[in-house]
């Protein structure tokens, strides 16, 4: 199992300075992820935010312009279970504490065998994102050296929090309890193939 | 790396008196020092995020609340806050004025606590005991307004459930100049104390620069200089109106933490005075769907208030209907309790373990939820 | 040394009486503690109730006997060192040198329970007992340092003739040593375990330390040793220092009595004292409290000793 390891004797202090925010404007910053990427793609979003969906492999490159643009406040990493389109959505929470403009950067990654590259060498938070999401989702995030047991303690059973793990069936199966009202069940969700 | 026969293991929580809440670490030491600590949270997994894709928007109400257990009235309203944002409701004014009493009021209870929290740590018994009554009077407030102590599921999408009693607004200052009178003497009991001043000064430190590039927020960015409040550069509720201090500090160590907490208990004073002065007529709620055939239109949004812990934020997707497609919670917790911890801890005593944890602020509700 | 028929009785007596003081002095610092915690606390018998309770409980962990021993070994010191002490001016064993004994005496259950505890291969445990040879090693300095003082100042090596040399109106050693009585009183805050010193057994570091392992009739033996520490430590400052409570004459059984009560009322005065202390502050880290012990008590303990030994060569 590889984990990092913080030797204290080696450790870098924590003083490593004063922080300026820098007020930039998402226009100018999306026009330069737009002009650098050619499948980046703006959406409208009303508010103080903005969205922007790139491709799997640019999600680093295009993080690190937004984070060389002053906005270094990585909020969450969400992902989402599209599994009528058999795709994970994954969306990146930054802020800027200049402009203060909230940015969503999604990306899509396919559901089968599902692998992302991890940001962490952009974005240190991710570090925990990236494990829960692992653990909750079964994405594989290589680059990220803490993909160790989170949250779920002998977990042996399918990532619980995609659409298609259902919580009841396996209540049943691993507990002996009976489910006995099902007119509270919650909406199934189907596969894109499965009629 | 160390070899692993100079180390001691030592399992610190969740069966440890010095731990905040249901939390594992595991420290491994060498001598008295901390040489590397392992956070191992997940005591409290109740599968929120799960649970809330299997409950209709309204049913979700009652379990936001459940996600942080000292500060509460945060995720009622970032959660309605991501519903209003998507359906395009627009909040009444005096909604908001009663929001922001509310939050007000369950940030002074959960400053008081975690402050009690930091006396427990370092064994001085008697500031828990005096700041935990102190919570108790606006825990009873609270009762007298929402029917419940600590999950008050008060604030709905749309509004707050229903108005304020005649008598309230009355009993809320009452409680307010108790704890202000008392104030100093809790100042003079934890801050002016030598020990206090040893143990806490110097614990810890973290620049700035650091905080924002490990995702710290909340009182323990302020603590560091930078003026960062949700309240005021996105403000939410009634906070535009109304006139408040944002408390920083410079040194960004223990200490600074701590009195940046104890300087928000005074500013939340002040905006609840201003609020029950300045609240505006009219409706509490605006006009919503029923509860049971409440839906939201397809679209995301991602809310954040500023809780007394931190950025709280969450990101709300709907598909359409009447259930949630997916609610990510973003616990301020999340990245101060796992890995901020796990880099501050390595190299301090174990006496300051627990007290590091407690400057910090980390609920393990909202790492588990 | 032979023994009268009444020193028998009274070796019987005698850690009885500081069984009852003891739990007694608990019982009410439990709930004087609670009134500054604006709470009602628990009533004052508690701590027998604890005690007993705590005995009537069976064991139900196996472990090596050296953890017995250890436990048995703390409450025995203890017991061994209550004899030592004037109560009301009389002490069971008296002679010339055992304040020194006394003093060996003192270490001797702290080291039982250090001897139990590492037997459990607990590591708090074993972090709580260098933390409590570490904070003896602080107070023992300036304390050592005072009883030097006071025996020089006395003549005398036997804590019944210091106590008898106090005897009169203002002739206490409080008055002729404040300086060696500040230093002993400081380190008797340590040597009580409260805080800020009470590290051995931090609950919010190394969880209880030393009595993570022990429970049932073990941390039942321990609450007794605990109960019966602060008699001795208490009553020596008492004897060192406040005349040893005598102030009836002894002669007859009433005075006596009247003399152990006044005893056992200053005792509690200085457990107070200590116990006031340790509900406004909070706890030092250890290197901390081996500066403050190193610093200002053992300051204080060698001007006295320092003053003491001048006057003794008549200079002044």
């Amino acid at each position: 199992m590889v984990e990092d390891s913080y030797d204290h004797t080696k450790r870098k202090d924590q003083r490593t300075g004063t922080y300026k925010p820098k007020n930039i404007p998402v226009d100018d910053v999306m026009n330069e992820v737009i002009r650098t990427f050619s499948d980046a793609e703006r959406i409208e979003r009303k508010g103080k935010s903005a969205e922007v969906v790139v491709g799997k492999f640019t999600v680093s490159e295009t993080l690190a312009i937004f984070k060389k643009r002053g906005y270094d406040h990585f909020v969450a990493l969400t992902c989402i279970d599209l599994i009528e389109e058999d795709q994970f959505e994954m969306v990146y929470h930054l802020f800027s504490y200049g402009a203060k403009v909230h940015v969503y950067l999604k990306t899509r990654i396919d559901r089968e065998g599902p692998s992302i590259d991890s940001v962490i060498e952009v974005f240190r938070p991710a570090i925990t994102y990236e494990r829960e999401i692992k653990e909750m989702f079964g994405v594989d995030f290589p680059g990220n050296p803490r993909l160790t047991q989170f949250i779920l303690e002998d977990w042996e059973g399918p990532p619980p929090m995609l659409k298609d793990f259902d919580s009841i069936q396996y209540v049943q199966d691993h507990f002996g309890i009976k489910v006995r009202n099902p007119k509270t069940l919650p909406p199934k969700w189907k596969k894109a193939g499965d009629a | 790396m160390m070899d692993d026969f100079r180390a001691t293991e030592i399992i610190f929580g969740p069966q440890h008196p010095g731990i905040h809440g249901n939390f594992g670490t595991r420290l491994e030491l060498e001598g008295d020092l901390v040489h590397r600590a392992r956070m191992v949270p997940g005591y409290l997994h109740r599968a929120f995020e799960k649970l809330m894709e299997q409950r209709t928007w309204m049913q979700n109400v009652a379990i936001v609340p459940r996600i942080c257990v000292p500060d509460p009235d945060v995720n009622e309203q970032a959660y309605a806050m991501a519903i209003e944002d998507i359906m395009g409701i627009e909040v009444p004014r005096r909604a908001d004025y009663i929001r922001t009493i509310i939050l007000e009021l369950s940030r002074i209870a959960s400053h008081l606590m975690s402050l009690g929290g930091l006396g427990g740590a370092i064994g001085l018994y008697t500031m828990p005991m005096w700041v935990n009554g102190e919570r108790d009077y606006i825990l009873d407030l609270m009762e007298q307004l929402t029917g419940a102590r600590v999950y008050h599921i008060f604030i709905w999408p749309g509004g707050v459930r229903w108005d304020i009693p005649d008598n309230w607004p009355r009993k809320v200052n009452k409680v307010l100049d108790h704890i202000e009178t008392m104030l100093p003497h809790y100042y003079s009991l934890f801050f002016e104390s030598k020990v206090t001043d040893a143990r806490l000064k110097g614990l810890a430190p973290f620049d700035s620069r650091w905080a924002v590039e490990h995702g710290v927020t909340g009182p323990n960015l302020r603590a560091t200089g930078f003026e960062m409040d949700v309240r005021r550069f996105d403000p939410y509720a009634a906070y535009e109106d109304i006139d408040f201090d944002v408390v920083t500090r410079r040194e960004g160590d223990g200490l600074a933490r701590a009195l940046v907490r104890w300087n928000e208990v005074r500013q939340s004073i002040r905006i609840i005075r201003q609020a029950l002065e300045d609240i505006p007529g009219g409706e509490h709620r605006a006009k919503t769907p029923p509860p049971l055939a409440f839906m939201v239109p397809p679209g995301d949004s991602y809310a954040r208030v500023e809780s007394s812990k931190g950025e709280y934020g969450y990101y709300v997707v709907s598909k359409g209907g009447k259930y949630p497609y997916r609610v990510h919670v973003r616990g301020p917790s999340f990245t101060h309790g796992i890995d901020v911890l796990e880099q501050l801890l390595p190299g301090n005593e174990i006496s300051d373990v627990a007290l590091i944890t407690g400057t910090l602020e980390v609920c393990p509700p909202d790492i588990d939820r | 040394m032979t023994f009268s028929t009444t020193s028998w009785v009274m070796i019987f007596l005698t850690p009885i009486l500081a069984f009852i003081l003891g739990h007694l002095f608990l019982g009410i610092s439990r709930k004087f503690t609670a009134r500054i915690h604006r709470r009602v606390g628990p009533p004052v018998m508690q701590q027998f109730i604890d005690v007993m309770k705590l005995f009537g409980k069976r064991e139900s962990t196996t472990h090596s006997w050296v953890q017995d021993m250890g436990a048995l070994f703390a409450v025995i010191g203890v017991i061994a060192s209550i004899l030592f002490i004037p109560i009301g001016g009389e002490a069971v064993l008296s002679f010339q040198g055992d304040l020194i004994v006394l003093a060996y005496l003192l270490v001797i259950a702290p080291l039982g329970m250090a001897l139990g505890t590492g037997a459990t291969g607990n590591p708090n445990s074993a972090i709580g007992v260098s933390r409590g040879l570490m904070l003896m090693m602080a107070y023992e300095l300036p304390f050592a340092m005072v009883l030097v003082a006071v025996m020089l100042y006395y003549d005398t090596a036997s804590l019944g003739d210091i106590v008898a040399a106090q005897k009169g109106a203002f002739n206490w050693a409080i008055l002729a040593l404040p300086l060696s009585a500040i230093a002993a009183d400081l380190s008797l805050q340590a040597m009580l375990g409260e805080k800020p010193f009470d590290q051995p057994v931090a609950p919010s570091e190394i969880a209880s330390g030393p009595m993570v392992e022990f429970g049932g009739k073990y941390l039942g033996m321990l609450m007794v040793w605990h109960a019966m520490s602060i008699v001795v430590e208490a009553g020596l400052f008492v004897d060192l220092f406040l005349g040893g409570g005598v102030i009836f004459p002894g002669d007859s059984v009433l005075g006596l009595i009247g003399n152990i009560i006044v005893w056992a009322i200053l005792a509690l005065m200085m457990w107070l004292i200590s116990v006031s202390i340790n509900t406004v502050f909070g706890r030092f880290k250890m290197g901390q409290s081996l500066k403050f012990y190193w610093g200002v008590p053992t300051l204080l303990a060698l001007l006295s000793l320092s003053y003491v030994v001048i006057s003794n060569l008549g200079v002044i």
